[in-house]
């Protein structure tokens, strides 16, 4: 698949430096594997670094100094999808998937601040009860994921514009709508409360669906879900947006606690005032051929 | 523990049962290394201690000692509490302590290296996971980056009944105290002179040079001579004055997050010249609020980018970001396993019994113990609970709360403090003591401050000792004849020489509306004498001249604020705009902006000037406290004096290229705006300048009447006082003197003086020249002053105001709002 994502500020008034830390690089892990990923910013950056963070995840720095209106930033890259079958995980009880189970401290550590409540996914009660009537006794995984993402999908509405960045999770909880971050956050959430690993999933989803399927929600913008760690498989990732599990459709930024912890870029700017950006994501699907291997 | 005592003149000093007390041991015995200050307070009578505690009093507020306390009903300063009553240590006590806490430095700093790079200690399973990467002050964004030693060090220790020490606390963000120790020791020997008589008090100069040096040594870049600074959060924090203390005692530079700025992942800081590279950073502003990029986005205490400055190693950070983690009390009880794992060595300091809530059996020792323990978060975030204290109600609270987020949570055992003899209003007393002490090294090796701070609680039974609660702090000496010797005989390596403190960008814009602010205060102060002295004279005698004098004098103060359009100004009215710190442009107002400007460039003024600013906030506090009391010429003066004085010190103590110039080119050109201002006001309101009178009440309110007098004898025509007020180029007063005294200032900001001229010398030539070929005898009468002068002066005006905010754009360059946004 091949992603271009372009990300545009205009600025009421004249920049004269910015700061900025972008999480646009797609992740490699045992679902899919990055073969290409290229960013650009204008104006050009007068410094540009990145790294891996906490989590795996890659970061960009930069800094831009010369006085500027505009900032952009378009990030392409080029991602191999490599689904895993998860039909093992329907014999697997959620019970032993949560993070009291671990034993090795290389793993709970690792692991461990996916485990509990946070800034953004904090406790709430509501929530907690509303999962503990969904995770019956030895029910597996998968199934679990699987309803916890169904209830949502039912009982949320998408409504963009609505919430914003710092809107919490029990706004969104009792107002029933929301995006999908928003969604991605209570599910996290409800996750936590009954001790199970759960992340933040940014990314993007494909622009044209396969012929005779629905458009799928978020697809011209980034796009947010969430994923369950299970213990021998890895994470297993959900996008309540949509009501599916993550498999060919979808291209992984990053994982973190929540969406504080991988924003797609984050940004500070010295004079320029404030203007909501122009985000335009575009994914599509493309042979091997088309984009060659071996460059 | 039975009760001891010793007799004092007045009453007994009675120690506290069960409580060990520093001086007096279990059998009433004075301690050895106390017999000296035991024998000086049986010698003590009442007064003396009263001396004691005024003279220790007067010499704090002498050196503008302050310790801001939050919510303070008093305002925003209120003087630190010092006892200057020392506590005394010996020397193999102390030895013990400082291998101690040198050990326990190098332990922690290799616990953070640890935890920011390959977790062993976690992935081991010697530190349960959630202990560190569960606490708030563990920063994700710092893992991975270039290692960084943990470089400064505070330690809180209480002595037990048993006398043996036990760790409280550590302090590794930003720990604060030591400049405090400095200031005590000095007050506190000045107070007591050789009273106690002699002593072998171990010094602490050569603790502050290993301090320099191990600040000098954290400098990424060895070649070059390195530039240091200290990151304070400003004068709204409580232990501000300190920041400025220890920045004058090292001669390094005072700043603030927007004094700083990160250019390719380096640290620059705003100089008025340029930018200039910082290479060490002593931070005194909490992790979180260090970067707005990385953390907290709505801080405005941090710099944007200075995170990774730090992460690619690019500048030394002291102590680095994500040292807050270190603080956690719930490490405490894995220290002995991290000793052993780290340095394979046995930990010398116990700490005080702590029981981490985030392991099972741990969490229900403390919640079936919950009214023998202190109750403490691990960040710091809230309150010591004492749980005895607690109602019902509030236990199950806090209990609830605790098996919510169990890893947020300790419990510690309670236990008494030791206690001191410390002064009171009329005696002397044992007071609970906490100790902090003070380490700086290069995470190998850990210099100790000899002695430390030691905190005492306000009353007898109370465990809290905080600055913030009223308790007052005490110097500690460590006495022996080898801490002497030892100390004056180690020989210091050669010390980097480090390149001198420089003046940023915003000290010097603070002088320069300081020096405005006090200059538009000393002529509104000269107008409203000159003004009430002719009303007064209206009021008794009610000539018509003076009422005419009056009204045309009126628009004088719309150069200052706007005030009712009335054409007489009431003396009520006159008091409002004197007092009245609501009123913008008002005295009051004034003052209190040019104080608090002051208290931003705090380590730039000397003993005396300080003084003098003092002087000056304290006569205003007593006149708006008093203001209904006092009779208008009984406070004008006195402000006119306290303003003289402090022009006098400032400019016989700081020198023109530490900060002076800034003073002076803000004097200088307010004085002339001034001028400017008010006789153009006077011309074009008042074609009939009527009288004699008038223009001699003009040549008052600019201090210049004496000297008028003198050169044109009675003579008071509009030529001579035009030429006087504006062109005359020996009067200190006039409008042309203060240009003119811009223009050499001028040529020192010139980076190339001899080449040609900067723009904004340019710029005052333009207003100097029409003045030095106007002639006054084009303006003789009123009608001339009219038509002639005021187009002429409105001219000079502007290119006054022009000049003005070229100075600003040029030079104060920090100020430019940020925004921040997500995406």
């Amino acid at each position: 698949m091949r992603v271009r994502h372009e990300t545009r500020y205009d600025y009421p008034g004249t920049a004269s430096l910015a700061y900025e830390l972008a999480w646009q690089t797609p992740l490699t892990d045992r679902q899919q594997t990055c073969l290409q990923h290229k960013i650009r910013i204008d104006p050009k950056p007068k410094y540009q670094t990145t790294r891996i963070d906490f989590f795996g995840n890659t970061a960009t720095y930069f800094e831009v100094h010369k006085p500027h209106h505009q900032l952009k930033v378009v990030s392409e890259a080029t991602v191999e999808r490599l689904p895993r079958a998860r039909q093992a995980l329907a014999t697997v009880g959620w019970e032993l998937c949560r993070y009291a189970q671990l034993t090795d401290s290389r793993q709970k550590t690792q692991l461990v601040q996916f485990a509990y409540p946070g800034t953004m996914t904090p406790v709430h009660e509501d929530i907690a009860a509303f999962m503990q009537t969904l995770a019956g006794e030895g029910k597996s995984i998968l199934a679990v994921v699987e309803e916890l993402t169904a209830a949502i999908f039912a009982g949320f509405s998408y409504r963009s514009g609505v919430t914003q960045i710092d809107t919490s999770v029990k706004e969104v909880w009792e107002s029933r709508h929301g995006v999908c971050q928003d969604f991605a956050h209570v599910a996290v959430t409800a996750l936590r409360s009954v001790g199970l690993m759960a992340a933040y999933v940014s990314g993007y989803v494909l622009t044209v669906p396969p012929a005779g399927q629905p458009k799928l929600v978020g697809a011209d913008a980034s796009h947010a879900w969430y994923a369950v760690y299970v213990p021998g498989f890895g994470w297993l990732h959900s996008d309540p947006t949509n009501n599916i599990w993550v498999e060919n459709e979808h291209i992984t930024l990053a994982l973190g606690r929540d969406y504080a912890d991988v924003p797609p870029l984050k940004g500070l700017c010295y004079g320029g005032g404030h203007r909501a950006p122009e985000v335009s994501v575009t994914v599509e699907k493309v042979s091997k051929e088309e984009f060659g291997y071996g460059y | 523990m039975k009760q001891a005592s010793l007799d004092l003149i007045e009453s007994p000093y009675l120690t506290v049962p069960g409580t060990f007390d520093e001086m007096i041991d279990s059998t009433a015995g004075v301690r050895p290394h106390w017999a000296k200050f035991a024998n000086y307070f049986s010698r003590m009578t009442p007064d003396e201690i009263t001396r004691l505690t005024k003279e220790t009093e007067r010499r704090l507020k002498e050196q503008g000692v302050n310790y801001h306390v939050y919510h303070d009903p008093k305002g925003m300063r209120r003087t630190w509490q010092l006892d200057p009553l020392p506590v005394m240590l010996d020397e193999p006590d102390w030895r013990q302590l400082e291998r101690g806490i040198a050990q326990r430095a190098r332990l922690f700093s290799a616990l953070l290296n640890d935890i920011y790079s390959v977790q062993r200690a976690i992935k081991q399973g010697i530190l349960p996971p959630e202990l560190i990467l569960m606490h708030p002050g563990f920063l994700n964004s710092m893992m991975s980056g270039v290692a960084q030693p943990m470089s400064l060090f505070a330690t809180d220790f209480t002595r037990g009944p048993d006398g043996n020490w036990w760790v409280l606390a550590d302090r590794t963000q930003g720990p604060s105290g030591a400049g405090y120790v400095l200031e005590a020791r000095m007050v506190g020997k000045r107070v007591l002179g050789a009273e106690p008589g002699e002593m072998h008090i171990a010094p602490l100069h050569a603790f502050f040079q290993q301090f320099k040096r191990h600040m000098a040594a954290r400098a990424p870049d060895k070649q070059r001579e390195p530039t240091i600074v200290l990151l304070s959060p400003g004068i709204g924090n409580e232990v501000y004055f300190e920041h400025a203390y220890l920045v004058a005692q090292l001669g390094i530079t005072l700043v603030q997050g927007d004094d700083l700025t990160v250019r390719q992942g380096k640290v620059y800081l705003k100089t008025i010249d340029d930018l200039q590279q910082v290479d060490v950073i002593i931070r005194r502003v909490d992790d979180l609020y260090c970067d707005p990029l990385h953390f907290a986005p709505d801080s405005y205490l941090g710099v944007p980018g200075l995170a990774q400055a730090q992460l690619s190693g690019r500048v030394g950070m002291a102590n680095p970001l994500g040292s807050g983690v270190l603080e956690s009390p719930g490490i405490l009880p894995f220290l002995p396993k991290l000793a052993k794992f780290y340095l394979d060595e046995e930990l010398l300091l116990p700490n005080v019994a702590t029981w981490w809530c985030g392991q099972p059996s741990e969490c229900s020792h403390v919640l079936n113990h919950f009214d023998d323990m202190v109750i403490k978060k691990v960040d710091r975030t809230a309150q010591v609970i004492f749980g005895g204290k607690l109602t019902q109600e509030q236990k199950a609270d806090l209990k609830a709360q605790i098996k919510a987020q169990p890893w947020l949570y300790v419990g510690q055992q309670m236990i008494s403090f030791s206690t001191v003899p410390t002064l009171t209003s009329s005696n002397i007393e044992p007071r609970h003591m906490v100790l902090r002490t003070f380490a700086v090294g290069d995470g190998e090796h850990y210099d100790v401050m000899p002695g430390g701070l030691a905190r005492v609680s306000p009353d007898v039974n109370n465990f809290v000792v905080s600055g913030q609660v009223g308790g007052k702090s005490k110097d500690v000496w460590v006495l022996g004849k080898s801490t002497n010797r030892d100390t004056l005989s180690v020989k210091l390596p050669k010390q980097r020489r480090i390149s001198s403190a420089v003046i940023t960008s915003r000290a010097a814009e603070h002088l320069f509306w300081m020096a405005r602010y006090l200059e538009r205060t000393e002529s509104l102060l000269r107008l409203i004498r000159a003004y009430v002295m002719r009303l007064e004279s209206y009021q008794d005698y009610g000539f018509e001249s003076d009422l005419d004098v009056l009204t045309a004098l009126r628009p004088q103060f719309d150069v200052y604020c706007a005030l009712s359009k009335k054409s007489l100004v009431r003396i009520e009215e006159v008091q409002a705009f004197l007092l009245n710190a609501q009123k913008v442009g008002g005295m009051s107002y004034n003052l209190h902006a040019a104080v608090q400007s002051a208290y931003t460039a705090r380590d730039l003024w000397s003993g005396d000037s300080w003084r003098a600013v003092e002087e000056l906030e304290e006569l205003l506090e007593y006149s708006e406290r008093n203001w209904s009391a006092l009779a208008l010429d009984q406070f004008i003066q006195p402000f006119l004096t306290a303003l003289l004085a402090f022009w006098g010190a400032s400019q016989e103590s700081l020198a023109i290229d530490h900060g002076g110039m800034w003073l002076e080119i803000g004097r200088r050109l307010e004085r002339a705006q001034n001028t400017l201002s008010s006789i153009y006001n006077l011309c074009q309101e008042c074609t009939e300048l009527c009288e004699d009178g008038l223009r001699e009440v003009v040549l008052d309110a600019h201090d210049c009447l004496n000297s008028h007098r003198r050169r044109y004898g009675t003579e008071l025509s509009y030529y001579t006082v035009w030429q006087h007020l504006l062109l005359e180029p020996t009067n200190p007063r006039s409008l042309l003197y203060s240009l003119r005294k811009l223009e050499p200032l001028l040529q020192r900001l010139n980076p190339n003086p001899h080449q040609e001229l900067m723009g904004l010398e340019k710029r005052i030539l333009a207003v100097i020249t029409p003045l030095r070929l106007a002639n006054a005898s084009d303006w003789h009468s009123a009608e001339l002053s009219h038509t002639r002068l005021v187009p002429f002066l409105l001219q000079l005006k502007q290119s006054l105001h022009e000049f003005g905010q070229d100075i600003e754009h040029q030079y104060f360059k920090h100020a430019q709002p940020a925004t921040r946004y997500f995406r």
